[in-house]
């Protein structure tokens, strides 16, 4: 029982190690690219590091399981960083620089709430003039 | 250095007991230094890894020894084991070459494999898109971003132990790049998801779902060898297609209603959509269309997405926001009521319901600018 503890142990760390070794990769190329830095990538590579201190922390409290879901959380980060870096270097190579954007782009979160809460709230008068004009004639 | 690592493992209860805790700062001292000086003379490529796991057990034992001197031998021994962990990750690096079996592979039906499948074909969908260069609507864009949260947020159900959600999450992703993908086929020559993935799930469902996604996809093909006089009517049914499809998802992703029924009525849809299409090119076919309840839908769907998408932006930038997002839910039940009292004719009660949800988004800005909220008279 205690040889097939360590032996799980034994396999979860060769797991970590090399997801880190994969994500220690990708942040290589990232940071070599030498072209505009993709969110989503810096993300990626963080949070699958992230992962890997999580399963690290499990596996320090005896929780193998927990520290085998945290090291596949950590290779699903690194292969979602990895594929849309690999996408972001063929259209670098292309040389069109006119990368399709995956995320929102938003610099100044509650400027943008603002005005969206402003474009919903004249959806909303549209709606009540709508009603008003409808209801002129024909009162129920 | 494992027979360090075992002793490490095998005494260190005892030395615990036994308050030997020289000899415990002793051998992690050993540990230590012997790591870092494989780290000084290891070509391994991932020296530069080594050393960060190496900083990281030099705090962990920094922590050790404060808890031992403060009295505190159990937090001691935890904060010993974790910087362990981290010297034998250390180690794996120094070695020499990367072990790439050690990739995982993820079994069919599970949350794990569902988000595998996702980020490939965000991935695929992206690189499609770079390389035929080809242009992509704002509708789409955005429909993309929203798939790529919902990446993270399957992610994030499976970190929270809630399994169900994050592989309905994932699935539900798919079925957004399954349409986004069959959508963009024409001008990217790419296939995203391959049509086999949706029957490793084993969801019938799921199957359904996405045989409509084929359906709109292959009625939209066929539009184009229409007059576009037609074109602007048989349009009005793919449009409601599309927004069924929408419904459809979202029932699927909550496990809310019976989306193969939604599903068929979405068929439905297609189908008169592509009577229109052939009675176009031969005899005349005048359908009943009820051109309100689409332009309708079709209000709602955008507001509700407009919705969606401020909720997120609070919840993931203001943790406080919760009374916000939950006043926004009651906006979007609101709009979609009275849009519907509408075309029922109800207008006093369409006008009762809008003006709830005009004074609810004015609760709402209140709340955003951290003032205190209080219902407007003059609305």
């Amino acid at each position: 029982m205690k040889r097939k503890k360590k032996s799980d142990n034994l396999q979860v760390m060769r797991n970590l190690a090399s997801v880190e070794q994969y994500l220690e990769k990708l942040k290589i190329d990232f940071e070599n690219s030498g072209f505009r830095p993709n969110e989503l990538v810096r993300d990626g590579i963080e949070n699958g590091f992230a992962a890997v201190s999580d399963a690290v922390e499990s596996l320090s409290e005896g929780q193998p399981s927990e520290a085998a879901k945290a090291s596949t959380i950590a290779w699903l980060h690194a292969y979602f960083a990895r594929g849309i870096f690999d996408a972001e270097m063929a259209e670098h190579y292309l040389g069109e620089g006119d990368f399709l954007e995956l995320d929102e782009q938003v610099d100044d979160w509650k400027a943008f709430v603002k005005a969206e809460l402003v474009v919903l709230e004249e959806d909303i008068l549209t709606l009540r003039k709508t009603i008003k004009s409808k209801s002129g004639g024909s009162k129920k | 250095m494992t027979n360090l690592f075992d002793t490490f493992e095998e005494k260190f209860g005892t030395w615990l007991t036994g308050k030997k805790s020289t000899q415990l700062m002793n051998i992690v001292t050993e540990l230590l230094n012997t790591v870092k000086q494989q780290a000084r003379s290891s070509d391994s490529p991932f020296r530069g890894l080594a050393k960060q796991c190496i900083d990281k057990a030099e705090d962990y034992y920094q922590e050790a020894i404060f808890n031992l001197k403060d009295g505190a031998p159990e937090l001691s021994f935890d904060y010993c084991r974790k910087g362990m962990n981290f010297l034998k990750l250390a180690t794996m690096h120094l070695a020499a070459g990367v072990n790439e079996d050690n990739e995982p592979t993820f079994e069919e039906g599970t949350p794990e494999f569902a988000i595998f499948h996702l980020a490939r074909a965000i991935a695929k969908l992206k690189s499609a898109v770079e390389y035929s260069n080809c242009k992509v609507g704002k509708a789409e864009r955005e429909r993309l971003v929203e798939v790529v949260h919902m990446h993270a947020d399957a992610i994030d159900a499976l970190r929270k132990e809630n399994n169900e959600a994050a592989k309905r999450t994932a699935q539900a992703g798919l079925l957004w790049m399954h349409f986004l993908g069959k959508s963009l086929e024409e001008r990217t020559k790419a296939n995203i998801v391959e049509p086999m993935l949706f029957e490793k799930f084993g969801s019938a469902r799921v199957e359904r779902i996405a045989d409509l996604a084929n359906r709109i996809a292959e009625a939209y093909k066929q539009l184009a060898d229409t007059s576009p006089e037609a074109q602007s009517r048989i349009k009005l049914y793919l449009k409601a297609s599309i927004a069924t499809y929408t419904k459809c998802v979202q029932a699927f992703q909550d496990d809310d209603g019976d989306c193969g029924q939604i599903a068929r009525a979405g068929c439905m849809e297609v189908r008169m959509a592509q009577r229109l299409i052939e009675s176009s090119t031969h005899e005349a076919f005048e359908p009943d269309v009820d051109e309100e309840e689409i332009q309708m839908n079709s209000r709602i769907d955008s507001f509700k997405l407009r919705i969606a998408r401020v909720q997120r932006l609070l919840r993931e930038n203001d943790p406080e926001s919760e009374k916000l997002v939950h006043r926004l839910y009651q906006v979007s039940a609101y709009y979609a009521k009275s849009q519907r009292l509408l075309k029922s004719r109800d207008y006093s009660e369409a006008e009762r319901t809008a003006r709830s949800a005009h004074l609810d988004i004015d609760y709402s800005r209140q709340l955003l600018d951290d003032k205190p909220a209080r219902y407007s008279d003059l609305i």
